[in-house]
């Protein structure tokens, strides 16, 4: 079974998302990139 | 069943959530972003290392040396994408007829968690301060070998897995199957040949709530899968051939 990882790493804080649901890792994936970068514009 | 796993590392503390309910470990995700997402780094501009860079543009641009000419937005999209690089190839998966989960993250947790309550595990780790070897053993890993009984397939690479964890990330669908995952993990996992019955018991115990009592362990035994013997006055069980070719076949996640 596939399992799917995704990090972020900022400073000193950490966060690891890890789990074999393709569809909730992308989910997770997409919503933390879409406030990231609207954060940055 | 899917199995969620969430860690966040700060300073010298680590918060691990373990869960089968992914809502669960989306709320908590959920609650994490606003602040990561809004905190500033202290570190100097010149002791930053490339990859952090990005995250601390205010930071960089109050310094008055010449700036890297590079897209802020794309060099930080490519390193959030960098995981995603690393994944495995999906294996083309049968279609099984899953129940469509739809995300709630509105939720309290405490909500969501409810229907496996016992599937769902928090571990507070304090650990050292000293930097933290990078690689971790993953459960897929062992998969790709071949499926013999006899191989020690868990031993060395999760050693460090609990029960817990090993229950959810296998098929453990009522307190029998639950028994046979649990005995090999104690033959697989934990290495030990034999076990009593008091022993499992102080292992499944914490992680599933209940108890294992004759019962199961007679029709495990009826069932060939486990054999069992007296030593030192007390009676052992271990799983047997059959019962691991049950395990690899049936159960393994």
């Amino acid at each position: 079974m596939a399992e799917y990882v995704f990090k972020m790493k900022k400073g000193e804080i950490e966060i690891e998302l890890s789990s074999d649901d393709a569809e909730f890792v992308e989910q997770q994936l997409a919503k933390w990139r879409e406030e990231i970068l609207k954060k940055q514009g | 069943m899917s199995t969620y796993r969430l860690t966040i590392k700060c300073d010298n503390a680590q918060i691990e959530l373990i869960a089968k309910n992914g809502a669960l470990v989306g709320y908590e995700m959920d609650r994490y972003l606003e602040s990561f997402v809004n905190r500033k780094i202290e570190s100097a501009p010149y002791a930053m290392q490339k990859s952090q860079a990005p995250f601390n543009n205010q930071a960089a641009q109050q310094y008055s040396a010449p700036q890297p000419n590079f897209a802020p937005q794309q060099e930080y999209t490519a390193h959030i994408e960098q995981p995603a690089y690393n994944m495995p190839p999906q294996q083309p998966q049968p279609q099984v007829q899953q129940p469509q989960v739809q995300y709630n993250y509105n939720q309290p947790p405490q909500q969501q968690a409810a229907p496996v309550p016992e599937a769902n595990e928090i571990h507070f780790v304090q650990s050292e301060p000293a930097p933290q070897p990078q690689v971790q053993p993953q459960v897929q890993e062992n998969y790709t070998q071949a499926e013999t009984p006899a191989q020690n397939t868990y031993a060395e690479q999760e050693a460090y897995i609990s029960l817990g964890d090993f229950l959810a990330s296998n098929k453990s669908t009522d307190v029998f199957s639950e028994f046979i995952i649990s005995a090999y993990y104690i033959k697989r996992v934990l290495n030990i040949g034999h076990f009593t019955l008091k022993m499992l018991n102080g292992k499944f115990y914490p992680a599933t709530g209940t108890l294992i009592d004759m019962a199961i362990i007679d029709e495990a035994r009826t069932r060939g899968f486990i054999e069992s013997l007296e030593e030192d006055g007390s009676l052992k069980y271990t799983l047997s051939s059959a019962g691991e070719s049950y395990f690899i076949n049936q159960l393994r996640g």
